[in-house]
């Protein structure tokens, strides 16, 4: 090879790690290679020489086959990483030589010329030898093989695995061979399996035993294909596309439709990655074409080989990233154990006495990602025959639907009363299958399956099961949450004054829903006939309820007379409410033990008693009154703390309208800050007095947003006492006031 | 090589979709007939599938690899898996490994002049197999080695190929049968004043059945429709053999059946033909037998004493009739008639146990099938329109029916009461025509034959009753009869042309055909099988099974409901 078509930079680089070796190392090289460097050492024309002789076909040959297994596989390995650290190298040929040997060979090999060290001390190939490393070499069987195994193999004159099999292979009556059922099929299989079954998973995460049953039934004859399809199922958790929750394994069924029909022929790699935590469709259609050659001719990988095979995938940083520290270990390579893992999970290599045999077939793609023709039949017993020239797309229509009976060899899907119900709850009619299948078929729908279909429709539409919350509540809440836009942000139906059915969503995320809007939590009921009969009636006592009163305030009254859980109706404890509702309940509870035994209403008697006695300002008394009222006084000190904060009995200085945030008059920016106080916090009110036409009003305001115009800030929220919304300029607030809700309601 | 309007679909599970719309269908269905079984023939694909038995017969009736590899190349409208030549050649080539002819005759010695005992030679032709056939110890029972095979009994041959198939591998049976006593016969086409002539499909049936004598032929079962005259078949193949033939069918009505057919049709002298039932103990060159009489013995370790007595006749035939119905303690019976020739005649070889390969086994391979559909399309049995009407419930017998035991449920629905109006509806609707009202429940029935106002034939009613009633139906003295099961049997009432099942067994595939069967008679008009189903029901699920099978075989089956 002239040096013209070598390497450029390698080539520059080896001659200039020959120009810097020592005089004396350099002279050794010159002495062994060359003959005697001559008195005077010409290092330039010492490299030339030198680089002469490697060029000469014979000493290539030599150089090359001098080296055992383990100089091809580190020559071999720097070859295809290109230049390498040690730390790399060692790295990639864990497993297969010790920490001193590679040292050593890596030295010996340097003597040899057949490596060099670089100026930033990586190991490359010593250009001169390329060809002939690539050919003796770089060769798969050596940087990957198992070699024992497959010497004894070619050895044997036994194909490659994957290919036709002899006689030897049909021993079962009539020489039906075992069929390896590809990963694009298993996927298929798995989608439909998932589609009927809700727990195909335990704990540990193999497949259930019915699963394992049923896969044996649609795949015969393949051992595999119950590990393939439990690392399937996996592949799918891992990514997001499947997750557990209270009643099994939640399926994304579109997403996995799109896996499906996205990836072809990397299907197998998509998943491989998935389960090891290294997705991407880049990634896995890289790592189709670099195992493409492998897989076909049915290579045996070594276990070290098959990491080491991984690692050189594209995408990879075999030989460490560029410029980095030769010295420097490289940072452990994510996931090649685990992809390592997920190729052997999925069958794609079958370990056999220590390494790891591809199977080709499991990566075959017999199904076409799209099809215009006619591609299955329909008869009127249900069973729908899928052809070859369905598409992947097609199939998972069909599963959609139906119910797998057999995908070994010939697919058939059995529409029946279970399947169709399942289409129906995810939003397919009898009109749209039977659209489906007779553009499929290219043919009618025979009338028994008509009728069928329409009568599991009926079916289906006369019995329902509902699944979520019942909300209930009174005119005014019901008023808050259809004006709110509650309704909108949630799954919901109205089905009745005050009655919203909430399905598909959590508890939490209603009583967020509600907070966000104004309205307390909710109590979780057990009967709702006992919530009605207390909320809105007399309570068995004969007491009325006070004025302004909620249901939720009757409930302490009656838990402590009791002094226990409250309980529902026929005697039987409530059941526990939750988080929330169980502090909020307790604290009823402790709250009720203040009040009088008559639960009246009125305001409490210390702090009214202590007000009656102070000499304060009409105004402020009006206020304090108010609080009181409101039940934000709870000691006599802490109104005396209030009437002196305020400048004092004498009233000099104008209670605030709240024990917080006030602005007024030309304080704009305090305005606002009232303003996104209010908006930040729960439960909190602003008392607002502005001038609209002329007019002063004032009202109490339940905020809910902030909007900026070009000129100014509008204001939206909803008047507390009627329920209407309001938009309000800052501009125009003359006073606006925070007031912190509390926990028992509006006023 | 693909033809992208070929009419089969070859599929690696070894099954091939046929389309029954495409262009050269009946070429692909009649070269598959050689290779393969079909399974079923809906309305658009039917369902064939080679199976191990399929292809031994492919070979033994000559056909090669190469020919079932050239059909499925031709007729294939995509490519063939790649596997199944390879799988077919495999399995056809381990047709003729194993060879069963007569032993050659025993060197003259004191024990062979006083009482030479026939045996047979079992030849195999791969060294392998036959070292493995030496060591099998259970084989070693039947089959002792001698110079150029095993040596084996006469009366151990059918146990021997059993065992064989079992282990996947077939034996060419060329060893010779027994002629039997000469008994000729000859078709009357006259049938005594009502002509009558032999169909093609009937012919072919006998000629694929004697296959001209050849070895490894003269035995073997014939598959037709019901109503397509399978008995006519039966006495052909007789009149083609000319031996003293035994036939073995059902009941004693079946029995008569044949009886009478057999003098309308044949030239045969009314003393020759002997009836062996539990009335009557004739042995005669044509004995008709029932499989009952065949299997009963005293209890269950005693031997079968009137099959002692049968097999010693010299017959040259014996005719299964209904051979899907062997009973399978018969099977070790006939196991031991393998050296006569043996037809068997079925409609149906689905059996609910699954011993179909037996019955292939030990009566010998399929010979002639033909579906029911293709006879109906040329006009040679009745064309037959299936109905399921679904009737609901009264409110008072929908909540009977909710709260009743899970047994209890399947005679509520049985028992609707407004089935009862249904079938009057249904009964007004055909007045006139031959109309039989089948059900399961005899009070029901008695409660239908009494509202209908016509007879009732029950397994209680005495023999000679029945025949009178068959007698005055076939007359058209009678154009309405209410039955149960025993109508599902061989009884002959070529003028019904409606059936009415109010009620039926657990959706036995082969009652259904039975019944189908029943109306399938050629007539001039069309027939009428009606099903009648109470809405969400058990019965919906049994007549869901039921109906399956029924369009499987091709039948059209329409679904409505009965509205009050």
């Amino acid at each position: 090879m002239t040096e013209r078509k070598m390497d450029a930079t390698r080539l520059a680089q080896w001659r200039e790690a020959m120009l810097a070796e020592t005089s004396v190392s350099l002279r050794a090289l010159a002495s062994n290679y060359l003959g005697a460097a001559g008195e005077k050492l010409d290092k330039p024309k010492l490299v030339g020489a030198i680089a002469a002789m490697l060029d000469d076909p014979e000493a290539q040959r030599t150089a090359v086959a001098m080296m055992d297994r383990l100089d091809a596989l580190i020559v071999g390995t720097v070859s295809l990483a290109g230049a390498t650290s040690e730390a790399w190298l060692r790295d990639l040929l864990v497993g297969e030589l010790s920490f001193h040997e590679l040292e050593y060979r890596l030295a010996n090999l340097g003597e040899r010329l057949l490596l060099f060290a670089t100026q930033d001390g990586r190991w490359a190939v010593n250009p001169h030898f390329d060809a002939a490393v690539r050919a003796g070499a770089a060769r798969a069987d050596i940087l990957f093989g198992a070699a024992a195994e497959e010497e004894a193999r070619i050895a044997a004159g036994t194909p490659p695995a994957g290919g036709a099999q002899g006689a030897e292979g049909a021993e079962a009556l009539g020489g039906v061979r075992p069929r390896i059922m590809p990963i694009q099929e298993l996927a298929l299989v798995a989608y439909g399996l998932l589609r009927d079954c809700r727990e195909p998973l335990l704990k540990d995460g193999r497949l259930a035993a019915k699963l394992r049953r049923r896969l044996a039934a649609l795949c015969p004859g393949d051992p595999g294909a119950v590990g393939a399809v439990e690392a399937i199922v996996n592949a799918l958790l891992a990514a997001g596309i499947a997750s557990r929750d209270d009643e099994g394994v939640a399926v994304n069924f579109r997403a996995f439709a799109e896996l499906l029909c996205a990836h072809r022929e990397d299907l197998a790699f998509a998943l491989a990655g998935m389960l090891s935590g290294r997705p991407g469709k880049t990634r896995s259609l890289a790592a189709a074409e670099a195992c493409r050659p492998f897989l076909d001719r049915g290579f045996v990988f070594s276990c070290a080989g098959l990491r080491r095979f991984i690692r050189f995938m594209p995408g990879e940083a075999a030989g460490g990233p560029p410029g980095a520290d030769a010295q420097a270990a490289p940072a452990p390579v994510p996931g090649v154990e685990a992809y390592a893992d997920a190729l052997e999970r999925l069958g794609l290599v079958e370990r056999e006495a220590g390494a790891f045999r591809c199977e080709p077939e499991r990566a075959l793609c017999p199904w076409r990602a799209a099809s215009q023709e006619a591609c299955a039949s329909v008869d009127g017993s249900g069973a729908i025959h899928i052809l070859p020239s369905a598409s992947l797309r097609d199939i998972v229509e069909l599963l959609d639907i139906g119910v797998l009976k057999s995908a070994s060899g010939a697919w058939t899907i059995g529409l029946t009363r279970e399947s169709a119900r399942r289409a129906f709850t995810a939003g397919k009619t009898v009109e749209d299958i039977g659209r489906m299948l007779e553009r499929m078929s290219g043919r009618s729908l025979p009338q028994a399956i008509a009728f069928d279909l329409r009568m599991w429709e009926d079916e289906y539409e006369a019995i329902k099961l509902y699944r979520g919350y019942l909300l209930s509540v009174d005119a005014a809440s019901a008023r808050i949450i259809e004006q709110s836009g509650l309704l909108s942000r949630l799954p919901n139906e109205a089905i009745g004054e005050g009655l919203y059915y909430f399905g598909n969503v959590s508890g939490a995320t209603i009583e967020k829903a509600l907070a966000d809007s104004g309205l307390p939590p909710p109590a979780l009921r057990s009967s709702v006939r006992q919530a009605q009969a207390r909320s809105h009636q007399k309570s068995a006592s004969g007491e009325a309820k006070a004025p302004g009163q909620t249901a939720l305030e009757h409930e302490p009254r009656e838990a402590a007379r009791g002094t226990e859980a409250p309980r529902s109706g026929d005697g039987s404890k409530a059941p526990a409410a939750k988080g929330h509702d169980a502090g909020l309940r307790a604290a009823f509870a402790y709250l009720a033990e203040g009040l009088p035994a008559s639960g009246g209403g009125g305001s409490p008697a210390l702090p009214a008693g202590e007000l009656a006695r102070m000499n304060l300002p009409p105004g402020l008394r009006k206020k304090l009154e108010e609080r009181v009222r409101r039940k934000l006084i709870y000691t006599a000190g802490q109104l005396r703390a209030i009437v002196e904060s305020e400048g004092g009995a004498g009233g000099r200085k104008a209670l605030s309208a709240d024990f917080g945030l006030s602005a007024k008059g030309l304080d704009f920016p305090g305005k606002l800050r009232v303003i996104q106080a209010a908006l930040k916090a729960t439960y909190s009110r602003l008392d607002i007095r502005w001038s609209s036409e002329g007019e002063i009003r004032s009202c109490a305001l339940r905020p809910t947003s902030l909007r900026k115009t070009e000129k100014d800030y509008v204001l939206e929220g909803e008047d507390v006492s009627s329920g209407d919304p309001l938009s309000i300029r800052v501009g125009s607030m003359i006073q606006v006031s925070l007031r912190k809700g509390y926990l028992l309601g509006d006023e | 090589m693909s033809n992208d309007k070929g009419p089969m679909i070859v599929q690696s599970d070894l099954s091939i979709l046929l389309d029954v719309h495409a262009p050269r269908f009946e070429e692909a269905r009649d070269a598959l007939a050689g290779f393969a079984l079909l399974e079923k023939s809906p309305e658009h694909l039917h369902t064939y599938r080679m199976t191990p038995l399929s292809l031994w017969n492919a070979a033994a009736a000559g056909l090669s690899p190469g020919d079932v590899a050239a059909a499925l190349e031709e007729f294939s409208r995509y490519d063939v898996p790649k596997d199944i030549p390879f799988i077919v050649a495999d399995t056809m080539s381990r047709f003729g490994a194993l060879v069963l002819r007569d032993a050659p005759q025993a060197a003259e010695s004191a024990e062979s002049a006083a009482a030479p005992t026939p045996r047979l030679l079992l030849g195999c032709s791969d060294d392998l197999l036959e070292r493995r056939l030496r060591g099998d110890k259970v084989l070693a029972k039947w089959l002792s080695p001698c110079e150029g095979g095993f040596s084996l009994r006469l009366v151990d041959r059918g146990t021997v190929k059993i065992e064989l198939l079992k282990r996947g591998w077939p034996v060419r049976d060329e060893a010779s049968l027994r002629e039997g006593d000469p008994c000729p016969l000859a078709l009357d086409f006259s049938g005594k004043g009502r002509p009558w002539s032999l169909r093609p499909y009937q012919a072919e049936a006998v000629a694929s059945f004697v296959g001209g004598g050849r070895p490894g032929t003269g035995y073997g079962v014939v598959v037709l429709p019901c109503g397509s005259g399978k008995t006519i078949v039966g006495m052909a193949a007789m009149a083609a053999v000319g031996r003293t033939t035994l036939v073995i069918t059902t009941n004693v009505a079946a029995v008569h059946q044949w009886r009478d057919e057999l003098l309308s049709k044949t030239d045969i002298d009314p003393s020759m033909i002997g009836e062996y039932t539990g009335a009557a103990k004739e042995l005669k060159p044509v004995t008709i037998a029932t499989y009952q009489i065949l299997t009963w013995r005293p209890d269950k370790n005693a031997d079968f004493p009137h099959f002692e007595v049968l097999r010693k006749q010299p017959w040259g035939l014996i005719v299964c009739d209904e051979v899907h119905l062997l009973p399978a303690p018969v099977f070790r019976v006939v196991a031991e008639l393998q050296a006569v020739r043996r037809l068997g005649l079925t409609a149906t070889l689905v059996r609910e146990d699954g011993k179909e390969e037996d019955v292939f086994c030990l009566i010998g391979p399929k010979r002639y099938d033909v579906p029911w559909k293709e006879l109906e399309r040329k006009g040679f049995i009745a064309e037959a329109w299936c109905k399921e009407i679904r009737i609901p419930m009264a409110d008072e017998t929908r909540l009977a029916y909710a709260i009743a035991a899970q047994r209890a449920k399947i005679r509520i629905a049985a028992e609707n009461s407004i089935k009862e109006e249904v079938v009057k509806a249904l009964v007004e609707h055909h007045a006139g025509e031959g109309i039989l009202v089948i059900g399961q429940y005899i009070e029901q029935l008695k409660r239908y034959a009494a509202a209908l106002g016509a007879p009732l034939i029950t397994g209680a009613t005495p023999e000679a009753e029945r025949e009178s009633l068959y007698g005055a139906f076939r007359a058209g003295q009678i154009r309405l009869l209410v039955v149960s099961k025993v109508a599902n049997f061989a009884i002959d009432l070529p003028d019904a042309s409606v059936a009415i099942q109010i009620s039926g067994s657990f959706g036995s595939r082969q009652e259904e055909a039975q019944r189908l069967g029943r109306v399938l008679r050629p007539k001039e008009r069309n027939s009428f099988f009606y099903s009648l189903v109470s809405r969400y029901s058990v019965e919906e699920e049994f007549a869901d099974n039921r109906r399956r099978f029924l369009i499987e075989q091709g039948y059209r089956y329409a679904i409505e409901t009965w509205d009050e």
